[in-house]
């Protein structure tokens, strides 16, 4: 059932793929291409021009994620999911079958972008620095991979869940701010800000987007 | 409300006065009557300036008066500011003390006095009168206390560059201590200087890694090859590729190189100030406590003389611990990497569960 799955999910994303797959294998090829051309053989030059790159790949990560898991629910929201639930499968098997078929299909975008970097770093490189392909590659997976598995389980939801999660976080940052900012003023408290801790939650480890921070750069010393 | 009124009259009386000049007698007479009109309101307006300034000077006294200071001490140090400021930032600033304390031991005859002043809450008069007493400012305002960390810090430690020689503070271009930079940073600063000087260091060069600490007395220029300063001269150069010059430079002429950089007011970077105060961190834990002190008195010699002297341990193996314990190796660029695949697996697994059990499906 997973082939027919894949082949599902490659049908609603492949318009959407192409485009991205060109993105994956072409950026990190054109910021090796650059930095050399630009630096001219020097570490510092090339650092300063792959940091002006860097910023782009953690948003092509979670772009990538992202449209992979939209795409991965349109065919049930069309049909109101009539057909899945004429199959004879539970649900949490149809979800998790749904799910690998689009981890699958991730491997896509991050093999490009692979093939792109490794391409790039075949090109003389100044002395002290180093190409970090497969890390930097295995990073910008596990980046898809966590926007995909974020998008595609609030997806998965009804809209009224997605809502609930949504509201309560932004409850919780507007009115927790409030709220902690006058204990703070009245008692002379230092409560942190709910903003803080949910960003410090998320991000730092062992936070979901964890990963997203760190080193992305494909160069270093 | 006042002072534009008055400033209105003034103008008015001033335009009456030279519109007049040409105008016939009668209106001279009308525009003298106006004038003479005017005159008890100027001094009425006077008046309610000289009582609108003595009613705020009063309010300002009263709200000295009543400003209440509390007043922690850190060691020689002493912090003052409203009591509601000081007891918030008590723990912070008693933590950043117990963290510092052992880079001011033999300074305490030095600091004494030294009063850090918590700004927040504070008359603005009497915050005027602090900073022209010269006392250090922690202009705090957040309630978010932990965020003030590294501006307590650098408040904290910037004392001990004050006490500093001139030569000495410009060597490490005003970076504070408690030298946190990582050896990580070093590494890639060295890296990235584009100096074959810079690599001999690295690769074990002692000699090279005094020239590139500055260390030496050695001109900066003199860590780079006339190749790699012309490279330095065209990054800075916005019309490089037909700067002649540079080509001469290029070619191995250094004054023309020196021209170069010179022109476009360049300067050939050697390690920097975090470098030599990461440094001089390794230097100070391998030395006897109070080496700022000694270093402080330390007034002849090249800063690798002084810091020798002061830590009491010679240069070269200073810089061979130095080398050993930050430069040996390189960087691991996938440092925590590892822990960081593991939660982002195991978050694709939780999410993967949480979509698994969605509601979606439920019928009725």
């Amino acid at each position: 059932m997973l082939k027919q799955m894949l082949w599902l999910h490659w049908k609603a994303v492949r318009w959407v793929m192409l485009p991205l797959v060109l993105l994956c294998a072409g950026m990190p090829l054109a910021a090796m291409r650059l930095s050399q051309t630009t630096g001219g053989g020097d570490a510092y030059d090339m650092i300063v021009m792959i940091e002006l790159w860097t910023p782009m790949f953690p948003f092509l990560a979670a772009f990538t994620g992202i449209s992979m898991a939209l795409t991965a629910w349109v065919w049930d929201h069309n049909g109101r999911h009539i057909y899945a639930l004429s199959l004879p499968v539970e649900r949490w098997e149809y979800v998790l079958l749904k799910m690998a078929a689009g981890t699958l299909l991730l491997a896509v975008p991050a093999a490009a972008l692979w093939l792109g970097a490794w391409v790039g770093s075949l090109q003389p490189i100044p002395e002290g620095l180093h190409a970090y392909v497969l890390s930097f590659s295995a990073r910008f997976l596990l980046a898809a991979l966590i926007a995909y598995a974020a998008t595609f389980a609030l997806a998965a939801g009804t809209v009224r869940t997605a809502s609930v999660v949504i509201t309560v976080l932004l409850a919780t940052v507007i009115f927790g701010s409030v709220g902690v900012e006058f204990v703070n003023g009245t008692f002379g408290a230092s409560v942190p800000a709910p903003l803080d801790v949910i960003k410090a939650a998320l991000t730092r480890w062992p936070g979901p987007f964890n990963v997203y921070g760190g080193s992305w750069m494909l160069i270093d010393v | 409300m006042s002072r534009p009124v008055l400033t209105a009259a003034m103008l008015l009386l001033v335009s009456n006065a030279a519109a007049a000049q040409p105008a016939p007698q009668e209106v001279m007479q009308r525009q003298r009557a106006l004038l003479d009109s005017l005159r008890p309101r100027l001094v009425e307006l006077r008046e309610l300036v000289r009582i609108e300034a003595s009613v705020r000077r009063a309010e300002a006294e009263r709200e000295w008066e009543s400003t209440v200071l509390d007043t922690l001490r850190l060691g020689p140090l002493r912090v003052i500011g409203v009591p509601v400021e000081v007891a918030r930032r008590r723990n912070l600033l008693e933590d950043v003390w117990s963290e510092q304390q052992h880079l001011f031991t033999g300074l305490e005859e030095a600091l004494a006095g030294e009063t850090i002043v918590l700004t927040h809450g504070l008359p603005t008069r009497m915050r005027t009168l602090y900073r022209s007493r010269q006392h250090h400012e922690l202009p705090l305002g957040s309630l978010w206390v932990d965020r003030h960390r590294p501006a307590t810090e650098a408040t904290i430690t910037r004392l001990i560059i004050k006490l500093m020689p001139d030569s000495v503070r410009r060597w490490m271009t005003n970076e504070l201590p408690p030298y946190d930079v990582p050896d990580e940073e070093v590494y890639r600063r060295l890296t990235l200087l584009g100096s074959s000087r810079a690599q001999a260091c690295l690769a074990g060069d002692l000699k090279a890694c005094a020239a590139v600490l500055g260390l030496d007395g050695s001109d900066p220029h003199d860590l780079y090859t006339p190749v790699e300063l012309a490279r330095i001269a065209a990054r800075r150069s916005t019309a490089a590729v037909e700067d002649a010059q540079i080509d001469v430079c290029r070619d191995g002429d250094l004054s023309a190189c020196r021209a170069v950089l010179e022109r476009y007011h360049a300067v050939a970077p050697g390690a920097g100030g975090r470098a030599h105060v990461h440094f001089l961190g390794y230097a100070m834990a391998a030395a006897e406590p109070g080496m700022f002190a000694r270093l402080r008195h330390e007034r002849t010699g090249t800063i690798g003389e002084r810091i020798e002297r002061a830590a009491g341990v010679p240069l070269t193996v200073l810089l061979e611990g130095w080398h050993a314990a930050a430069l040996a190796t390189p960087p691991d660029s996938d440092r925590h990497g590892g822990r960081t695949r593991f939660a982002a697996v195991l978050w694709v697994a939780i999410l993967a569960t949480l979509a698994g059990r969605s509601t979606r499906w439920r019928i009725g």
